[in-house]
């Protein structure tokens, strides 16, 4: 196996970005982090300040997600979208900001409304508000790289009001708040699908063209006694299908329950699990492309594998549908963030939450590979293929760590001299 | 006559049939063993002083604890920064009193009412409430941000002895829930004294390295005044040792003596010197803490999340040992 170099980057609850080059996954070597490097936009700070718009006593620049933006070819570029609404642009391996932050000015409007998260998908990227506005935000690609316009943002903006006043029994109830959204889009960027859910907010699936949603998902059956729990969804995961856009979506609420909704059978769930005792926090699949098991992470920070056994007919009582199948250790608190690394091949996967360390798991062996502490609340997470370990600007981002300068140069070197040999083999 | 010939051999003793005997024996000679070891020990340091080297440090568990890499450096800026905007820097940094709002479990038996009445001497200015039997914990936290309280106590008790300890600080928390043990009522201290109420205490906290550690200092930190009142020289001390937090309250006292000291010379004579020492007094009462969760925001087991928490996948994981401490 070839060692592979990764850069995770990874936000924290003070605003900060960090990145955390890793290496490893060659035979006998271990995974290692060597260099922790926090990228500031110094630039634009100063703007910011005038501006008024960092408040640190609330933490509003809390970073809330961290999305590669998609760019075909070119995956460098990251965009790092905050709580209060700012998304700023870094270019990932280098570490420098392209441009100043964005903003959007219905969220500093309405104070109470918080930026849930980013996701890409063909067309843009995706953002959603707690208030339930999800905004489309495309960009141009102009010669000097990418330019966000910053008022155009909201082209193709699509708002989820509808989720603040749902059609129910007792008329419109106001206020209901997201709390988790997913985006699922074909190849073409055609049908672009969001999924949406919160507190007392079931799941509804939303086409970001017509703004209408599509599927509104309900509790399942109350039991004998008559009771049933109010809908509280904190993560939902998409689950690829045959078909362009999946049908089949995983949730996990507050009432520590796994949910499979299949839109395509029924709006009830077509499989149901209970899990542990806490809060699912987040989900995230274990293979790509094989919709067979999901990685579950919760508010204590357990982290297991749910076993679907996708070939589910509707006869199978949910207690056989679903299943607990694996197990990963070493996470002292609420997991925050979940994932992949790029090359799906690798059997990693990545954690980071309260505890304040960013953690690699190997998924074979089912073990803790690498853990590094980043001493704040890690918020959420994004990894990169780093193929060489690239001098960061001085002036733009500054090494944590106290590498003399000779240690850098010796690594660097090595990289070089690594390279070579890779390239002389081939 | 000897029972055995040679006394220091244990395996000999065994050549002894009666028990009684046999036992005295044994112990004989592990005492023998125990001096001797003793005397080699004195000899050595004794040898290592006259050279000028330094004493060996006795290996303990505590200093043998695997490596935290969340050890928290002086002035660490990022460190600073986050605690210049968490939870409790308006409380430790202003200089306005806490106000510390203090309950029990429904049903509180006397062990729980005695507990409370002497944590009322330790934390100043706080105040107790009956809690009545269909009061829920989210009913009592709403009444402490109504009346402004900064902090809510609850003390638990189990088969009639406190068991636990919740400490919720307001209005954004984190919820910290403890273990308690090893309660001892000034009562039961020998040579107690009675401690001032409404009286700020000066602080000692000892030991809390990690970053999860000093949140924990930090969140006691404010619970008492940033500016204690020195003339009742009351101490508060929260000494953390391997994972456990250990409560005691002291008043000192510093006198001035007049003691005699030998001057040198053939003269031989004894002068009288005024010498500063400092004495101590036990207040009570005396617990010790072991920390179970901290939770951010206001206690909610069932919805909150933790930044840390003890459960059986953390004892599980690769690099645990019994020498693993989190504070």
């Amino acid at each position: 196996m070839a060692e592979n170099r990764w850069r995770v980057l990874v936000g924290d609850d003070l605003g900060y970005v960090k990145g955390v080059d890793l290496k490893g996954g060659a035979e006998g070597a271990e995974w290692a982090s060597e260099r922790v490097t926090r990228f500031t936009n110094e630039k634009f700070e100063e703007t910011e300040a005038e501006a008024g718009l960092e408040d640190t006593s609330s933490r509003s620049g809390a970073v809330v997600s961290v999305c590669a933006l998609p760019q075909g070819d070119l995956e460098t570029p990251v965009a790092i979208g905050r709580k209060s609404g700012r998304v700023d642009l870094l270019d990932a391996s280098t570490g420098s900001y392209l441009g100043p932050p964005l903003l959007r000015a219905d969220t500093l409007s309405k104070p109470d409304s918080e930026l849930l998260g980013l996701r890409s998908c063909s067309p843009g990227l995706v953002s959603c508000t707690s208030g339930g506005i999800v905004e489309l935000w495309r960009w141009e690609n102009s010669e000097s790289g990418i330019v966000l316009p910053a008022e155009e943002s909201d082209a193709g903006l699509d708002t989820v009001a509808a989720t603040r006043a749902e059609p129910s029994k007792g008329g419109s109830v106001p206020g209901r708040v997201v709390e988790a959204f997913e985006v699922s889009s074909s190849g073409s960027g055609t049908d672009v699908k969001i999924a949406t859910g919160g507190r007392e907010n079931n799941l509804k699936v939303w086409d970001l063209e017509t703004g209408e949603a599509v599927f509104v998902g309900r509790s399942p059956k109350p039991n004998e006694l008559g009771i049933w729990d109010k809908p509280w969804i904190t993560c939902m995961s998409f689950l690829p299908q045959a078909s362009p856009t999946s049908q089949v979506i995983l949730c996990g609420t507050a009432n520590h329950q796994l949910r499979l909704y299949d839109w395509r059978v029924k709006r009830r769930p077509v499989m149901e699990l209970e899990w542990g005792e806490n809060r699912i926090t987040c989900l995230c699949l274990d293979d790509p492309g094989v919709p067979e098991k999901v990685w579950c992470a919760n508010a204590i920070g357990q982290i297991r594998l749910l076993d679907l056994k996708m070939n589910y007919s509707m006869t199978t009582s949910p207690a056989e549908g679903m299943s607990m199948a694996g197990s990963l250790k070493g996470s002292l608190g609420c997991v925050k963030s979940l994932q992949r690394p790029p090359d799906a091949s690798k059997p990693l996967l990545l954690s980071c939450g309260l505890d304040r360390f960013v953690r690699v798991f190997d998924l074979r062996k089912r073990k803790q590979v690498c853990s590094v502490y980043l001493k704040q609340y890690l918020k959420a997470l994004h990894v990169v293929e780093a193929e060489e370990v690239q001098e960061a600007a001085p002036a733009r981002s500054r090494s944590l760590d106290d590498v003399e300068e000779s240690e850098y140069v010796h690594e660097v070197d090595e990289d070089r001299k690594r390279k070579k040999r890779r390239k002389g083999s081939k | 006559m000897a029972l055995v010939e040679n006394e220091d051999a244990l395996h000999d003793v065994n050549a002894v049939k009666n028990k009684h005997k046999r036992n005295e024996l044994v112990k004989k000679i592990k005492k023998k063993r125990r001096a001797a070891k003793k005397v080699e020990k004195e000899k050595r340091q004794k040898l290592l002083k006259e050279q000028g080297l330094p004493l060996p440090k006795p290996q303990t568990i505590d200093s043998q604890r695997t490596h935290d890499e969340t050890f928290v450096a002086d002035n660490d800026p990022e460190v600073l920064e986050d605690e210049r905007t968490d939870e409790f820097a308006e409380l430790l940094g202003g200089s306005d009193p806490p106000s510390l709002l203090m309950t029990t479990c429904p049903k509180p038996s006397k062990a729980t009412h005695d507990f409370v009445k002497e944590l009322e001497c330790v934390f100043p200015f706080s105040t107790y409430k009956k809690r009545k039997e269909t009061t829920l914990v989210t009913q009592v936290v709403e009444y402490a941000k109504q009346q402004g309280h900064t902090a809510v106590m609850i003390v638990n008790e189990d088969v009639k002895q406190v068991n636990a300890l919740t400490l919720i600080h307001l209005p954004h928390g984190p919820t910290l829930s403890f273990k308690v043990s090893s309660l001892r009522l000034s009562q039961q201290i020998f040579g107690h004294g009675k401690a001032l109420r409404d009286n700020f205490p000066e602080l000692v906290m000892n030991n809390f390295r990690t970053r999860l550690g000093r949140r924990i200092s930090r969140s006691l930190q404010s619970l008492f005044h940033t500016k204690p009142m020195c003339h009742n020289r009351q101490v508060a001390t929260f000494h953390n040792q391997r994972d456990f937090l250990f409560f005691r309250h002291h008043r000192y006292i510093f006198e001035k003596r007049k003691e005699k000291v030998k001057t040198g010379g053939d003269e031989g004579g004894a002068k009288t010197q005024t010498k500063i020492q400092t004495r101590l007094q036990e207040l009570g009462p005396r617990f010790t803490l072991k920390l179970q969760t901290i939770q951010k925001g206001i206690l909610n087991w069932k919805y909150g999340d933790f930044e840390w928490c003890n459960t059986q996948d953390n004892k599980d994981s690769a690099g645990y040992n019994r020498r693993t401490y989190v504070l």
